[in-house]
């Protein structure tokens, strides 16, 4: 950041030299370090040990009958260190640089899961046309994990990285966490005549992490297949090979974290200081009445092949509603809480998924293999709470994510423009600055549809493979661009050559309703303040079309034919070009960031950031040989 | 080798029911870590702590008041405080001295007067009451009507409503005159010996007086905001 494009960084990589400009002293960005400062001074070392193992047993009591135990570890430990050394700055030539204080920090994880299950499973037959499969069960799953760090600032002997040569107080950190799970399970399936198909289960779960009268639950799974293409053999007679159809209905539940449930105090920043402690109560608020989340999702789907298995048709609709959502929203600071967890209400989402594909052209050494997939759904938000509207799910303030009734979830809000009736900007009738507005829906963050193709031709021993989405109907607010906005290097900023100018379609009120069109009225400091302090005020500008086509993937392999390699100790030698992600194609509107690259993974999708690395396109060359 | 499969299988079965079956098998929820209940000296520190910020922090109250008065400025060349010399006061417009105040100053001092009911912690309990009610004069002084009868009660109300400024001085009046009275009482119990602040009272060390003195104070400059207003002012002058 505050770096400007046309400086090519790698001729300050001189950082510890005195004499050379990319030195601390002398560095042109007084606001930010030399990036190879930090190459020659920081380090973050992480390893750790893993170790998997599964024990299973499994015994045919009778010929209908099997009886099976599995147990499973799965064990990781670590350790990591991290420091960084001192910079001090000349006051004279970096005024306003702050001197970076050295630390260390050591730390260490051990965290171990163990999985225990027994399953009996039965086959007999009923009648001579219906069969029947049940199984029954118990699983227990137990997690234990700890880590602990500490860290110690001020080093006393400079590069040396040891916790023993801090001053002050070390910050010493520390965390132990348990979780326990157990379930009965029970599954049935019903076959009639290898056509009809009725499968019905039940499972009952015990959980550490929620409340004790929320700990266990109960979730069924009904479905029915019917394989018409069995039932009535004259129906493959023509261009049809193979039908199947499905419904299910099933309903699942999703828990807390551990050790989510209870406030707790934490030490305080800054605490111990001297002789004295101090804690406060935790930011985030657990709602005291919170239930685990409900999803029941019914699904209806068809699949049908036509000539010979040369062309594939499959298409599913679901709906899922899921009541209790469990989130974690802003509540109003003045509750004394900075966040909340608790349950949202209901939630509908709606989605459907078609794929088409098959095999367009084949011959004795020539294939062509296509699939096109089109998948979209949506979620509507039914209801939230008492009188509650909205709620915002993760905001800075003047752009956010939220949850908005009868809208569409997520819907991305961000500060805007004020607009006369008819969609002009009005302006400040003094400064001839626009208005910065309320907040506003500007639309929501997931596709209407994903688009997606893949290819694959194969001729002797060549085959090239291509993958490929679009998708539209969504918008995101571009973080980087935002940013770009107050260090000057937006396209926005330059568009009117950093002078004063009249926003372009804006009105002036010049009394309760009347807006005249603004002509001549400029917009106050065009060079500067005006894209820092007003155009980048208004979160609107960075809220664009999220629309995307990308290429992800073209791969071409050459496989060597077998016969060369008759007189070799090899047996296959494949050789290839990969390129991912060659190309993107983003609207005229969107000319900063791939929306795709999102600064969280949870619910609040749609803020595309700089916290994360930016998108790569990369190209390689495989060789691979097999002997 | 039959026998074994047979054994082993009974074996996990009967590890499986027993963990299964046993009460406190799933009480593994406690932070070990963290504790849930904490005794009001290690808490008072801290909002201390946060009622220094909440002044002298960059961009806090001291900060704003000294560029309204034009007190200060800025050296040539920099954009640092445009939106203070161009009046542009928005929603995001000095927030964190709302945010800040209520998300730490004051729950904090909510916190300690919720845990400390028992006579025990009378001192506390006032001291706690005194901190608030300096903290929310300062916040309608800024702002005029604020949340303050449904605020801080975290996830019980999440959206807590705005009040009369007016109302909350007239309450805060009313709640410092109580704090005083409970100094007074707490002084005068024979029959529980309280808990007196050391040097976890980084403001007075514990001398109640001093305490009592603030509590007035606090009390006449709200008093002061309303003159002339025609305000009855007879809660503020008591003591």
């Amino acid at each position: 950041m505050n770096t400007a494009v046309n400086i090519p960084l790698s001729s300050y990589s001189d950082w510890d030299n005195p004499l050379s400009y990319g030195y601390a002293d002398n560095y042109f960005n007084a606001y930010y370090q030399n990036p190879y400062w930090g190459i020659g001074t920081n380090r973050n070392i992480d390893s750790s040990n893993r170790l998997t193992a599964n024990v299973s047993a499994s015994w045919d009591v009778k010929d209908w009958l099997n009886l099976t135990t599995r147990f499973g570890i799965n064990n990781v430990n670590g350790r990591g260190k991290n420091w960084r050394a001192a910079q001090a700055y000349d006051p004279v030539l970096q005024p306003a640089h702050q001197a970076v204080s050295s630390f260390v920090t050591d730390s260490e994880f051990t965290s171990s899961q163990y999985t225990l299950d027994a399953i009996a499973t039965a086959r007999f037959d009923i009648t001579e046309d219906i069969d029947v499969i049940a199984i029954g069960g118990a699983t227990n799953w137990t997690s234990n994990a700890s880590s602990s760090s500490i860290n110690v600032q001020n080093l006393s002997i400079p590069n040396f990285y040891d916790v023993s040569n801090g001053t002050g107080i070390p910050i010493v950190g520390r965390s132990d966490t348990k979780e326990r799970n157990y379930a009965f399970f029970a599954d049935l399936t019903f076959g009639y005549k290898d056509f009809l198909y009725l499968n019905l289960s039940g499972r009952n779960d015990w959980t550490s992490t929620l409340p004790k009268d929320q700990q266990s639950y109960f979730y069924p799974a009904g479905g029915l297949s019917f394989v018409a293409s069995e039932a009535f053999p004259t129906l493959t007679d023509g261009a049809l090979s193979y039908a199947k159809f499905t419904l299910s209905n099933s309903t699942v539940y999703n828990d807390l974290s551990a050790k989510e449930l209870n406030e707790v105090y934490v030490q305080s920043g800054g605490f111990p200081f001297g002789d004295l402690n101090g804690f406060t109560l935790q930011g985030t608020a657990i709602d005291s009445g919170i239930v685990k989340e409900k999803l029941n999702t019914t699904e209806i789907g068809a699949d049908l092949t036509f000539f010979d298995n040369r062309l594939t048709v499959s298409a599913s609709y679901y709906v899922t509603k899921i009541t209790d959502n469990l989130t974690s929203a802003v509540p109003s600071a003045t509750s004394g809480a900075s966040g909340f967890r608790f349950n949202i209400g209901e939630i509908e989402s709606k989605g459907y998924e078609f794929t088409i594909g098959g095999t367009l052209l084949k011959s004795d050494d020539f294939s062509w293999d296509a699939n096109i997939n089109i998948a979209g759904s949506e979620a509507t938000v039914i209801s939230i709470g008492d009188g509650v509207t909205e709620t915002p799910v993760s905001t800075s303030g003047t752009v956010g994510v939220y949850a908005v009734v009868g809208e569409v979830f997520p819907q991305i809000k961000a500060t805007s423009y004020v607009r006369d009736p008819q969609g002009r900007i009005v302006v400040d009738g003094t400064t001839g600055n626009p208005i910065q507005g309320e907040l506003k829906n500007l639309g929501k963050a997931t596709p209407d549809y994903t688009l997606g193709f893949t290819s694959s031709v194969n001729y002797k021993g060549f085959s090239l493979a291509t993958t490929m989405d679009y998708r539209t109907g969504h918008v995101y607010y571009a973080q980087g661009s935002d940013s770009m906005e107050f260090t000057g290097r937006s396209v926005a900023s330059a568009s009117a050559n950093r002078e004063d100018f009249v926003l372009p379609n804006s009105v002036i009120e010049t009394s309760p309703g009347v807006f005249v069109e603004n002509t001549n009225l400029t917009v106050t400091d065009g060079r500067q303040d005006y894209w820092n302090n007003t155009y980048n005020e208004i979160k609107e500008n960075y809220v664009r079309d999220a629309t995307a086509f990308k290429i992800r993937e073209i791969a071409l392999n050459y496989t060597l034919p077998s016969s060369f390699l008759d007189k070799t100790p090899l047996s296959a030698v494949r050789l290839g070009l990969i390129a991912r992600n060659p190309l993107t194609v983003l609207p005229e509107e969107n000319r900063f960031s791939d929306p795709e690259f999102n600064n969280s993974s949870g619910n609040a999708i749609g803020i595309g950031g700089y916290f994360q690395s930016p998108p790569t396109s990369s190209y390689g060359f495989n060789i691979n040989l097999e002997f | 080798m039959k026998n074994i499969i047979n054994n082993t299988i009974k074996m996990l079965a009967i590890v499986l029911l027993l963990s299964s079956c046993s009460e406190d098998f799933l009480d593994v929820n406690t932070d070990p870590n963290n504790p849930t209940t904490v005794t009001p000296d290690l808490l008072l520190p801290v909002g201390l702590k946060y009622s220094s910020f909440t002044s002298e922090r960059n961009r806090g109250q001291n900060t704003l008041g000294n560029m309204f008065m034009q007190n200060w400025s800025q050296s040539d060349g920099f954009s640092w405080y445009n939106d203070e010399f161009s009046y542009l006061v928005t929603s995001s417009f000095y927030d964190q001295i709302w945010d800040y105040t209520y998300l730490n100053a004051l729950k904090q001092y909510n916190d300690i007067a919720l845990s400390t009911q028992s006579p025990e912690f009378g001192y506390y309990n006032a001291i706690a009451e005194i901190m608030k009610a300096y903290h929310f004069g300062i916040l309608v002084d800024s702002y005029g009507d604020i949340p303050y009868f449904e605020a801080l009660q975290r996830g019980a109300n999440p959206t807590p409503a705005y009040d009369d400024a007016k109302l909350i001085y007239d309450d805060l009046a009313l709640k410092l005159n109580a704090a005083i009275a409970s100094i007074n009482a707490t002084a005068a119990n024979a029959d529980v010996v309280a808990t007196i602040p050391g040097a976890d009272d980084g403001l007075f060390g514990g001398d109640m007086d001093m305490w009592i003195q603030f509590a007035n104070s606090i009390k006449l400059r709200m008093a002061a905001r309303q003159s002339d207003m025609g305000s009855d002012l007879s809660t503020y002058l008591s003591c």
